[in-house]
């Protein structure tokens, strides 16, 4: 049979096991499985039995529930109010005043955290009020909150980018590294966007009491906490002594640390953050289990290598396939989320983009932002969801609230493509060293 | 017995973060073993807190009696895949053992022994995918579909 054929007929067959309701991971696993008994002559039970084993007691993978974890401590502590009060007073003279708080607040909370909903909602949890009571615009308000939210997965460390790693088969710490810049670029694009409204309808914003000198050096101390811990982070991953996982360990000691001086410490809070964290490593898990067979199938039926070479063959311009590949990806964020989305496309998307002179660490960071940008759109966008029902306001309104932070996304991935050094350049600098 | 597996999972979870810091021979095959321990032992309770996602945008558009068919269909669905799936493990560990096959790493470990983590695992998950069949078959709410919806009007920190 045609490969080309049996390509689409196993994706009728995913799409029609999706929509059925299964879960994505055994929708992933039965697909997987189909494709082994229809295309060769393997024994598909012991075949998937052994793939599943093989990926599952990888240690490269305990780096999730460590990174995991430390988000779920500080999402419970009040890391955000020091965060929110640290800043305030230095921004204060700055056209778009505290709306920058949104934009940098999330920027620091995503270098300790790895996830972009934990990261919105932690700050918006206590910037959204905050920023209410003072008469900021609402739609700029809720719009920076989602789009600066999702920084959280793109400044590292990031669930997203190990799982990308794990399926990719690059280095999780590369990865973080390539993650910095572009994770800088698109901050800057944020806060230029507020500084531009700012400048433009200096009337929309509110005014402050100037903050002196004093004030600024005691916000620094609100901030200290968090610096210490991005800073050791950073280091961490910087350092090439630890592993990722040893990163994510000692993120861990250092949430519980800073928990505990703040008071927020205590066994509900810290058996709650653990339950969550399995929680979501297993719902990871799952699907990371349906990938491994999956992934088993194309690399024995050798679907994704025939895509490649047909792709090559055509000599299509890079950039071409690369906005083909972004279409693809908002189209399916619009209905999957991130480690769903990354984990059904990268055994045969990757080889394509490669064959198209891309480097894989590129192509992590590229995949990122598609996640970051189908975390914003609907029906299923999960920082929609979170500004949904902090503000109380309808869907419409805060996806129409969040686009112009969609389009500066956008926007980014297209400087990325044509600057690809943004993106390598940091890690190939840490590798020669 | 849901209890149990919560503690031996967090617990699991707990070694792990232990071991990372120090070098304890073989760290990183025990390291494995936890994160398999983990996500299988952890499996039922994430299912049971409405945690593992699917799409549910169809579902969310379909009247009750549809909706009803494809959640039966779906729950089915799960139970014959893992039950598949839950046989081959046990396949794969019982001749891991009579092959007797140990880790490569600095202290040896016969492989069956980690593996029966995959295999108790799953078979709970099976128990618990069955449970929520009779349930759904009965005419009953799935726990995980109660959770579901309870998701929506509550912040849940996810993987994204």
């Amino acid at each position: 049979m045609d490969l080309t054929l049996v390509a689409l007929l196993l994706l009728g067959f995913l799409l029609a096991t999706l929509a059925l309701g299964l879960w994505i991971g055994l929708a992933l696993l039965v697909t997987g499985a189909a494709a082994i008994a229809f295309l060769t002559t393997a024994p598909v039970g012991t075949m998937a039995a052994t793939a599943i084993w093989g990926d599952s007691n990888d240690w490269t993978l305990t780096a999730l529930p460590m990174f995991l974890w430390m988000g779920e401590i500080l999402y419970r502590t009040k890391v955000s109010d020091g965060l929110f009060r640290g800043l305030a007073p230095w921004l204060t003279a700055v056209p778009g005043r505290l709306l920058h708080v949104n934009v940098l607040g999330c920027a620091m909370f995503s270098a300790v955290s790895g996830s972009s909903t934990a990261t919105c909602a932690t700050v918006s949890r206590i910037a959204l009020p905050e920023l209410k009571k003072r008469g900021y615009p609402e739609p700029i308000t809720i719009g920076s909150l989602a789009g600066a939210g999702t920084l959280g997965i793109l400044i590292p460390p990031s669930i997203i980018m190990i799982v990308y790693a794990v399926a990719a088969d690059v280095s999780i710490l590369h990865l973080f590294i390539a993650g910095i810049l572009p994770g800088l670029l698109v901050t800057a694009l944020f806060s230029a966007y507020i500084l531009g409204y700012g400048l433009l309808r200096p009337q929309a914003i509110p005014r402050e009491a100037s903050a002196d000198w004093s004030a600024r050096l005691r916000g620094l101390r609100e901030l200290a906490p968090s610096l210490l811990l991005i800073v050791g982070v950073i280091a961490g991953i910087f350092s090439g002594v630890a592993t990722a996982t040893e990163v994510g360990a000692l993120g861990v000691l250092g949430a519980l640390v800073i928990a505990a001086l703040m008071g927020t410490l205590n066994w509900r809070t810290f058996m709650q953050s653990a339950y969550s964290a399995v929680a979501v490593t297993c719902m990871i898990g799952l699907i990371l289990q349906g990938s491994s067979v999956l992934s088993a199938a194309m690399a024995f039926t050798g679907i994704p290598r025939a895509l490649a070479q047909w792709v090559a063959a055509m000599q299509l311009n890079p950039y071409l396939v690369i906005a083909a590949l972004c279409v693809v990806y908002l189209l399916l964020g619009t209905a999957l989320e991130g480690v769903s989305m990354i984990l059904l496309t990268t055994s045969i998307a990757l080889p394509i983009v490669v064959a198209a002179g891309f480097n894989p660490l590129w192509f992590g960071v590229f995949i990122v932002i598609m996640t970051e940008l189908s975390t914003l759109s609907p029906p299923v966008g999960f920082n929609l969801f979170v500004l949904q029902m902090m503000t109380g306001r309808d869907a419409m309104y805060v996806t129409r609230a969040t686009m112009p932070f969609f389009t500066l996304l956008v926007v980014a991935v297209a400087i990325l493509a044509a600057f690809p050094e943004i993106v390598t350049w940091l890690p190939q600098k840490v590798m020669t060293r | 017995m849901l209890f149990l597996i919560l503690i031996a999972a967090l617990t699991l979870a707990q070694i792990a973060s232990r071991l990372m810091g120090t070098s304890v021979p073989s760290a990183d095959d025990f390291a494995g073993f936890c994160m398999a321990g983990c996500v299988f032992l952890g499996m039922t309770y994430t299912l049971r807190s409405g945690g593992h996602i699917r799409v549910l945008t169809l579902l969310a558009h379909l009247s009750p009696g549809p909706r009803r068919v494809l959640e039966v269909a779906a729950a089915a669905a799960a139970v014959a895949i893992v039950g598949t799936l839950t046989w081959y493990a046990g396949e794969m560990l019982l001749v891991t053992r009579s092959a007797g096959e140990y880790t490569l790493g600095q202290v040896p470990v016969p492989k069956w022994i980690p593996m029966l983590f995959m295999v108790t695992g799953l078979a709970v998950f099976l128990i618990a995918l069955l449970d929520e069949l009779v349930r759904v078959l009965r005419g009953g709410k799935p726990i995980y579909v109660v959770r579901e919806e309870e998701s929506t009007t509550s912040i849940k920190p996810t993987a994204e």
